[in-house]
């Protein structure tokens, strides 16, 4: 079940009734609910794969009490082991099994040795990267004792299979959501408005932003060896404006939905697209994934507190994992080691936390050099981007190659006067997103202030005019990029 | 304060839907020609025939039919009702319907389709923009509900009844897909068609009009691929149009594919040059087909 579907939106408003309604006398029905429908929510795009969901649910909770039950180191290392080994597994089997066995062939044919290599056919399950962090950051919290072992099931499962971050996230902490799970939820009027604004920015984001530039993005990646010059750079900025309007506007959709049911998630994105530096993008883009992997693997290898090799190491392990984690791909990996390679020099010259705070914050235009190096930090992102998107190295290598070709075509005027007939409205409402973007910079998310303006009418004017062009435009009923992760 | 929070977001959006419903429609009745600006609006060239078919017809031969049907005799040129494939033989049942009614001058209905399109079942992904949009009205939805099997398939998208009563494609949403990934191309007639297209006859012989099947050049590879439409002409033998589909099959010319767009529509600048001679060969290979009584209503030029 899409977030941006009829079917959502018949299903968030019966649970919305059912949680506040009928189950609000007893937490424990309450959190009986939330699972039963994130279940029902889960098996909606294919119930067969809903069995490894509560297995691995399962897994988790049985080998976290394991633990806390252990008396000595023994034990509770192994029933840890097992369930990092099982999670693992699972997700090296469904995501990376494939990518490994033709890989390895195609490795062996370079030497000469032919070799047939056996496939699964098998489909991604939707969410597994997710829910299986979400697991793994509890066994490991348990094991480094940060947290004692969730006695209750129906609680611990809620946490793993809540349904507005069981497909694509946020990926959540035991340390976080378990609590506000265990704990009676008061329904508070301003929260679920904040949650209702927030849906609605999220499904303009996709619907309207992330589906419009989908379009024009794929048809400029998929016929890349038609397009030269401009319409190559256009349709990286294309792309990256869609991976971020999609993936943010489901955050956003999710974390407004968990403040219907009164959950708080973590936030996910903090305007990516304004940061200064790559260091400074990394802390906005992604933020749940990306402070996982500092916790769980970058502190681990000794983070940033150890000789100057092993800094690069670490960076390097760090960002290739990351890229590996979205897919089973070269291309994921040479999208995670470029990135590296932009994080490196600012990392060894200790001006990685150059810019913590919000950009220009309190005015209404960043100074010369702040525009210069957030431009300069967007154009190497979409650099990137194009390995990201692109369907093989070669491809992207190709994409590149084309943006170079006859460089100066795209000085004419001609050219840019086609490239903007063509793509000049989608320019245009960028723009305009941009624009909305900047001035919500300082918020939880881009309209979050509109809530302040103190004339009502200009309130639901502005709320009206969102939801009028994602009725107007929606349409492409595109699937979120990341449920492929 | 839960009250008040439903309360609340219910009055916004359905004061925004009626607002924005408002907006549209006022759009769509103040400047009809301007909606294609706003919306995907490319239905209202099918409802521009429908329309048509209720006015005045200059032809005593009327044809309706497929996409190539229209490259061959455009509404706009000939004043003839070709549509395209997803019409269905039920949308084209009601332009024949309100054709004859209102113009007693017509003798001859000639149905012009390939015969990959003129099987097509109604579940398609095309049937909500080409079919339900402009033929699902008041006036028409009884006669369309009489057709159990119709009924069933157009019954699957639950917000049916809205078309009825919003004449505008509000939103590109408001766009179901009756695809049922079974919709077999080319040498194939669905149940549906079948039933329809004796329909349109019933109809016909009502009113004392010929009808007749035919069908515009087809691209020469389908012969070989479809083995002469045998699986078409298999089931037409079982069912009420026998004698119209043997009649049909003679009908077809067949041309090279280098002057074919996409192996069904021809390239406009051959179809340009050849229109008349094409439209001249169908008639005449009609003449032969007919029965000696028929011959007098096909006029060869």
């Amino acid at each position: 079940m899409l977030f941006n579907t009829l079917g959502y939106g018949i299903f968030l408003p019966v649970v919305f009734l059912l949680y506040w309604f009928v189950t609000n006398k007893k937490l424990s029905l309450q959190n009986g609910l939330l699972l039963v429908s994130s279940y029902f929510f889960y098996a909606c795009w294919d119930w067969r794969f809903l069995f490894l969901l509560i297995f691995s649910t399962l897994l988790d909770y049985f080998t976290g009490v394991k633990m806390s039950d252990a008396d000595t180191k023994i034990p509770k290392k192994f029933w840890f082991w097992l369930s990092v080994i099982i999670n693992l597994g699972f997700l090296g089997v469904f995501k990376y099994f494939n990518f490994f066995a033709t890989s390895f062939a195609a490795a062996f044919d370079k030497m000469g040795v032919h070799v047939n290599p056996w496939t699964l056919k098998v489909i991604l399950p939707v969410g597994i990267s997710f829910y299986t962090f979400h697991g793994l950051s509890y066994v490991i919290d348990i094991y480094k004792g940060r947290i004692k072992a969730e006695k209750n099931f129906i609680d611990y499962a809620v946490f793993v299979s809540f349904f507005p971050l069981l497909v694509a996230g946020p990926i959540e902490r035991a340390t976080h959501l378990l609590p506000q799970i265990k704990q009676k939820r008061v329904f508070d009027y301003a929260i679920a408005v904040d949650g209702l604004r927030q849906i609605l920015w999220g499904l303009f984001k996709k619907m309207v932003i992330a589906d419009q530039c989908a379009g024009f993005a794929n048809d400029i990646f998929n016929h890349s060896s038609d397009f030269a010059g401009l319409p190559l750079v256009l349709g990286g900025i294309f792309f990256a404006f869609q991976i971020y309007a999609d993936f943010s506007g489901y955050s956003d959709i999710a974390i407004g939905t968990a403040k219907l049911f009164g959950i708080d998630l973590l936030r996910n994105f903090a305007f990516p697209y304004f940061s200064r530096d790559i260091a400074e993008f990394w802390r906005r883009w992604h933020i749940s994934l990306s402070s996982w992997f500092r916790d769980y693997l970058y502190i681990p290898l000794g983070g940033s507190r150890v000789s100057t090799a092993k800094k690069v190491r670490n960076t390097f392990i760090i960002f290739i994992v990351s890229g590996f984690w979205h897919g089973a791909n070269w291309t994921f990996l040479v999208w995670g080691a470029l990135n590296a390679v932009y994080f490196l020099p600012i990392l060894l010259a200790k001006k990685n936390r150059d810019h913590i705070g919000t950009v220009a914050a309190g005015k209404y235009f960043p100074t010369l050099k702040e525009f210069f190096l957030i431009v300069l930090t967007f154009g190497l992102t979409v650099f990137a981007w194009i390995f990201f998107r692109a369907d093989s190295i070669t491809h992207a290598l190709h994409y590149i190659a084309g943006i170079f070709r006859s460089p100066g075509s795209y000085l004419l005027a001609g050219t840019y006067k086609a490239a903007f007939q063509t793509y000049g409205a989608l320019i245009l409402l960028l723009l305009v997103f941009l624009v909305i973007e900047w001035t919500g910079r300082e918020g939880k998310y881009a309209i979050e202030r509109v809530s302040r303006i103190s004339l009502r009418f200009v309130r639901f004017l502005f709320y009206f005019l969102v939801f009028v062009s994602i009725l107007l435009m929606a349409g492409g009923k595109q699937e979120f990029i990341y449920f492929q992760f | 304060m839960i009250r008040k929070f439903i309360i609340s977001t219910l009055s916004f959006l359905a004061g925004s839907i009626l607002v924005f419903g408002i907006i549209t429609e006022s759009i769509f009745y103040l400047f009809p020609e301007k909606a294609n600006v706003l919306f995907d609006q490319n239905w209202l060239g099918i409802k521009q025939i429908l329309d048509g078919s209720k006015k005045e017809i200059h032809n005593d031969t009327l044809y309706v039919g497929c996409s190539v049907a229209a490259q061959l005799l455009p509404y706009n040129r000939d004043n003839q009702l070709t549509t395209n494939a997803s019409t269905h033989p039920i949308g084209n049942y009601f332009l024949v319907k309100n054709a004859i009614e209102n113009n007693k001058h017509i003798h001859t209905v000639i149905y012009l389709s390939v015969p990959d399109m003129l099987g097509q079942k109604l579940a398609t992904e095309r049937t909500y923009n080409y079919f339900v949009k402009p033929f699902y009205t008041f006036e028409n939805k009884d006669e369309i509900n009489s057709s159990a099997g119709t009924k069933a398939i157009l019954s699957r998208n639950p917000a049916l009844f809205l078309c009825v009563l919003n004449s505008f494609k509000v939103i590109q949403m408001d766009d179901f897909n009756y695809f049922d990934h079974d919709n077999r191309p080319g040498d194939f007639i669905s149940d549906d068609a079948i039933e329809w297209l004796v329909k349109i006859k019933q109809l016909c012989d009502g009113h004392h009009v010929s009808f007749l099947l035919a069908s515009p050049p087809v691209s020469i590879s389908k012969k070989a691929s479809t083995s002469d439409w045998v699986n078409i002409r298999t089931k037409t033998a079982a069912s009420p149009l026998k004698n119209l589909f043997e009649r049909y099959f003679s009908t077809i010319i067949y041309v090279d594919d280098r002057y074919s767009r996409d192996s069904i529509h021809w390239k406009a600048d051959f179809l340009d040059s050849h229109r008349s001679e094409f439209i001249a060969e169908i008639k005449t290979r009609l003449r032969d087909s007919v029965t000696s009584g028929e011959k007098s209503l096909i006029k060869t030029n």
